[in-house]
């Protein structure tokens, strides 16, 4: 049985890796696709960023009390462009961009705030577009600008700026002992969610021709005159497409870190990751790859249950469809769940093992977790081998015409 | 040897397949109590028109499906029950069977002699003899994808006896080929025979029936109508030769043709 199994495997990998369109779509173009999108992503958010920072905010406004003029005058990203504007023409030039935020001030703000009568403020009015960037950042920029004046004027109200501040505030985050480190919490969020996408795709373009494919081309049917058992003929199906499913996701990895100097700004949560950070040992890599090949069991045998239900590969395609939305699904719940993980999740199919990944990866992976998750996905891969077996025998499925 | 008992194979309906066949009935008897016997040394053949139940009663015989009832052994091997003893003991060609067009014969031809456990000095053997005798030789290491129609059926019929199997089912085996290779492949069955052999042919051409089977059953609506040598058809349907026997039982069992 396993020289019969062996022999069907290596005949599907050599099926694959000796099909050049094959080995183009399934391992170069996920890495070449993914490093130029990541890239191109990253490229685009940094310059953006860069256009933000080098951008030099213009600020139009009326009656701008002089001590603010000033202020703005010291900020070289801010420029401040004096006028009579009123309110619905300085409106319009926002709108249009040709300015980035308008400031308007009360008449006689200055005298109303040296005065200072309760329940009667001056008002400092400012107004932006949502629409531009480059106008929200404007806002921002002039809160703050603002908020320093208003601690200059309490400070020269109450005589004495020590008397606004009531304690001193230090925080900091506990320092983590190295083996519980792991790496940027952004990437750990990420990655189990991208694994999970890349093995189902790896192995979904293969796993529909090798089984849907075949039995639609009558070549399927060749194999079963043989006197080989079918569970035995699936079986071998179902390592070779694994070991292609891992092997497209190592492809679509590598894309991943090609294109981390430019994809690293929505990559990771601190914009800063570098491999020799990484404080992630042996069992910890173990545990990640034991979470790792659950989900690649899973996926294939649910790839293969699917294409064998199916009469052609366009049929096989309508059936994985949602059964990829699904895998997507579970790995953007896991991507965005908060940092509790209810004990019973760890026995929830695929999402146990999304869980695992990013548990490891933030430095609090746990053994025990990792086998249960392990033993459940397994528990499932064995139900639907079982069932693809099953299916290799029934004849409406094998010959449906 | 091979012994057919009783066998009857039915088919569920879908529902389409209901209203399409304007009938309540949701399923449908493609073989129908059919019994026969193939000797070791003889070459027996299936005659029937489209849709007579031939492919079903192979497919049974290759242990592809399951009989509803009835019984096949094969060379003292249980259809039901041993089945891939019975697959170890056969050959089972049609045209609905295809080799993977991305390999090449050679590589094909070994895959299927290793799936049937043969070690690596014999099927190299048998690989000699068969490319040797069907002309595959040439394009041995061509991709099956690049081989012309006529290759490509050369090959199946290689690859399905490479083993060396003591039982040949094949279903319109000239099919496609032209005539000169159909001769080749005709003169083999006679050689495999003449080595003791046990053949079964399913086929529509009735001269190659004529020529080559020592027995024949003509099959119809699933159902056995005649079984015998070329000479006991004739006798019994009053003939003297086969096309106009067949149009005989056709005609009797209730068929027409529209022109």
């Amino acid at each position: 049985m396993f020289k019969s199994l062996m022999i069907i495997t290596k005949k599907e990998l050599r099926r694959v890796f000796t099909d050049k369109r094959l080995v183009i779509t399934s391992f170069i173009l996920p890495m070449l696709s993914i490093a130029l999108i990541y890239s191109m992503m990253g490229y685009m958010i940094q310059r953006s960023q860069d256009d933000l920072d080098s951008h030099v905010t213009r600020v139009i406004g009326s009656g701008v009390p002089l001590a603010i003029m000033d202020m703005m005058d010291t900020d070289d990203s801010i420029e401040f462009i004096t006028g009579n504007f009123d309110r619905n023409t300085a409106e319009q030039l926002i709108l249009d961009e040709t300015y980035d935020y308008y400031l308007y001030f009360d008449p006689g703000f200055e005298a109303k705030l040296t005065a200072f009568e309760s329940g009667q403020l001056p008002l400092i009015e400012g107004a932006y577009s949502p629409k531009s960037d480059q106008s929200i950042n404007a806002n921002y920029k002039m809160r703050a600008l603002l908020e320093n004046y208003r601690q200059t004027v309490l400070a020269e109200r109450i005589g004495d700026a020590s008397y606004l501040r009531v304690y001193d505030l230090a925080t900091a985050g506990i320092e983590i002992p190295a083996q519980n480190q792991g790496i940027d919490r952004g990437i750990a969020n990420l990655v189990p969610m991208l694994v999970s996408i890349f093995i189902f795709a790896g192995a979904m373009s293969i796993g529909m021709d090798s089984i849907a494919g075949e039995k639609e081309r009558g070549t399927i049917a060749t194999m079963l005159l043989t006197p080989v058992d079918r569970g035995v003929i699936i079986g071998g199906k179902v390592i070779s497409l694994s070991i292609v499913a891992l092997i497209s996701m190592i492809s679509s990895f590598i894309g991943v870190l090609i294109s981390i100097p430019f994809s690293l700004n929505f990559l990771s949560a601190s914009g800063v990751f570098e491999m020799s950070q990484m404080s992630l040992g042996g069992t910890d890599f173990l545990m990640f790859f034991i979470s790792m090949i659950g989900l690649v069991g899973m996926y294939v045998t649910i790839i293969s249950v699917l294409s064998m239900i199916a009469n052609s590969l366009k049929e096989a395609g309508a059936y994985i469809t949602p059964a990829y939305m699904v895998i997507m699904i579970a790995g953007f719940m896991n991507m965005f769940g908060s940092g509790t993980v209810n004990p019973m999740n760890y026995y929830v199919p695929i999402y146990n093992n999304l869980i695992n990944m990013q548990q490891v990866l933030l430095g609090d992976g746990n053994f025990g977790k990792v086998m249960i998750s392990f033993t459940t996905s397994a528990a499932v891969t064995i139900i639907l081998l079982g069932i693809s077996r099953k299916l290799m025998h029934n004849e409406k499925v094998m010959f449906p015409s | 040897m091979i012994q057919i008992s009783n066998l009857k194979k039915t088919f569920k309906l879908s529902k389409k397949q209901m209203i399409a066949n304007g009938d309540k009935v949701n399923f449908k008897t493609a073989v129908n109590n059919i019994s026969f016997q193939v000797n070791d040394n003889e070459i027996f053949g299936l005659l029937g028109p489209n849709g007579a139940g031939k492919t079903t009663t192979l497919r049974c015989l290759a242990t592809l499906i399951e009989p509803t009832e009835g019984s096949i052994n094969v060379n003292g091997f249980e259809g039901s029950s041993q089945g891939e003893s019975v697959r170890r003991e056969l050959a089972f060609l049609t045209n609905e069977l295809k080799l993977d067009t991305h390999f090449t014969p050679e590589y094909t031809t070994r895959f299927f002699g290793r799936l049937h456990d043969m070690p690596e000095n014999l099927i190299d053997e048998r690989m000699k003899i068969l490319f040797d005798y069907f002309g595959v030789t040439s394009f041995r290491h061509t991709k099956i994808s690049d081989l012309s129609t006529g290759m490509k059926q050369k090959l199946s019929i290689v690859v399905s006896l490479i083993h060396d199997p003591n039982v040949i089912i094949f279903d319109e085996p000239t099919n496609g080929l032209d005539i000169i290779t159909a001769r080749a492949v005709t003169d083999y069955l006679q050689l495999l025979k003449d080595k003791g052999k046990t053949v079964i042919i399913s086929t529509h051409m009735m001269h190659v029936a004529e020529r080559l089977c020592d027995r024949i059953a003509i099959i119809m609506d699933g159902e056995i109508k005649a079984i015998g040598t070329i000479d006991e058809i004739y006798s019994l349907t009053g003939q003297d030769n086969l096309d106009d026997a067949f149009f005989k039982l056709y005609d009797n069992s209730g068929g027409g043709y529209n022109v």
